[in-house]
């Protein structure tokens, strides 16, 4: 292979994967403008990003494969999503103009960025010689020495300022994330966890709360127990005792209001009633 | 030289046609019978809603962890190719790591002073 050709020769499964994952990449950009919901348009968006992934691994890049991974599908793509969580999932766009002509001026500097940035592209690589990835990647380690010993050449000599001006702007990323959220609080106002539990001794409840939906209703032996279907535990009833109807809590949220699954399945027991040991019938035997 | 990923395709590949023979097999060999304790909450759970009361936002604080982890995730990944060409760089390479170290350092030791990391 002459280096002349080297880089132009595009092998089968590389051109049968681009024609592939391009449409695949086009679709995700095009889905995650054009959807309506902010997490679809997240989700779209991480299709993109993996497609370039592969893209990027398909060229011989492993490296910058894996990272476009790492950081855009897996770093990025979560600060995107906490950002829609912290702002509500359910907040949709306005679709009100608050500038006049918004939207054609966006349109026409969107178009002029494109444009400035293909003329820029096309005029930088326009009779540049193409090496091949062997000849470009000798930089450190002698010739071809591999794609990561490749990028670490570059990367910590030539663009030393880019890199060292990245880490300036992590420090303004987690400096300003920082001063936005976090509250301050006087020293010694905040309670540790040795008072909160020595405060806690000394009620005359020292136990621990109980958990979500166990609060008992009777402390009585005869209160018999319940099994999930709302009738009574025939073990659970008290020798020589008859068991005592405990009056339950309402649940919190019925089942009428969540539509009624038990009429869609139509094989449900209608007798049973909404409030778990209320069975009206009585027919425990 | 993609001939190294044709096992990664492989993989995908059958674990996208397990994923697919399953949910498209399962409704007819699988036995169904519901009945309302099988809809319940399991034993002493809360009946789930679909709405927090929250209107589904997260707490703010969670912003935080998150700029955090893409900061200690960038540094990685800068850290990692310095790493495999170390001996090539030198000193002048190492250097230039505890630069960037040092900066990204200085924003975590501020907000582990300012007291961004306790949660409450």
């Amino acid at each position: 292979m002459t280096p002349e050709t080297a880089g132009v020769v595009i092998g089968t499964g590389e051109a049968v994967i681009f024609w592939i994952l391009g449409p695949v990449a086009l679709a995700g950009a095009l889905g995650m403008v054009l959807s309506r919901n902010a997490v679809h348009s997240a989700l779209w968006l991480v299709l993109t990003m993996l497609s370039l992934g592969v893209f990027y691994v398909v060229q011989e890049a492993p490296f910058l494969g894996a990272v476009q991974v790492i950081v855009y599908t897996g770093a990025i793509m979560i600060l995107f999503l906490f950002v829609l969580m912290l702002v509500g999932r359910d907040s949709s766009d306005s679709v009100v103009e608050t500038l006049r002509g918004q939207r054609v001026a966006a349109l026409a500097l969107g178009a002029g960025f494109a444009a400035l940035v293909g003329a820029g592209i096309a005029r930088a690589t326009q009779d540049l010689p193409v090496l091949g990835l062997e000849q470009v990647q000798g930089g450190v380690g002698g010739p071809s020495s591999g794609n990561v010993e490749a990028v670490a050449g570059l990367l910590y000599t030539r663009y030393l300022l880019a890199f060292e001006v990245t880490g300036a702007l992590l420090i303004v990323a987690a400096v300003g994330a920082l001063l936005l959220t976090h509250v301050e609080r006087e020293p010694g106002s905040r309670q540790t966890q040795k008072e909160l539990s020595r405060a806690r001794f000394l009620t005359d409840r020292p136990q621990t709360l109980p958990g979500p939906g166990v609060h008992a209703r009777a402390t009585s032996v005869a209160a018999p127990a319940l099994l999930p279907d709302g009738r009574l535990a025939e073990d659970s009833f008290a020798t020589g005792i008859e068991p005592e109807q405990v009056e339950q809590m309402p649940r919190p949220t019925g089942r009428e209001q969540l539509g009624s699954p038990d009429a869609a399945l139509g094989s449900l027991d209608p007798t049973l009633s909404d409030t778990p040991g209320g069975r009206t019938g009585g027919e425990h035997r | 030289m993609l001939s190294t990923y044709v096992p990664i395709v492989g993989l995908f590949a059958l674990a996208a046609a397990f994923a697919l023979f399953s949910v498209a097999v399962a409704p007819f060999v699988g036995p169904r019978r519901y009945n309302r304790a099988k809809l319940d909450a399991y034993e002493c759970g809360i009946e789930p809603v679909d709405q927090p009361l929250t209107g589904g936002r997260f707490p703010v604080k969670y912003y935080l962890t998150a700029m955090l982890f893409i900061v200690f995730d960038i540094e990685i990944v800068f850290l990692y190719p310095w790493a495999v060409a170390n001996d090539a760089l030198g000193v002048w390479g190492l250097v230039a790591m505890v630069v960037f170290i040092g900066t990204v350092f200085l924003a975590f030791a501020y907000e582990w002073r300012r007291g961004g990391l306790e949660w409450d």
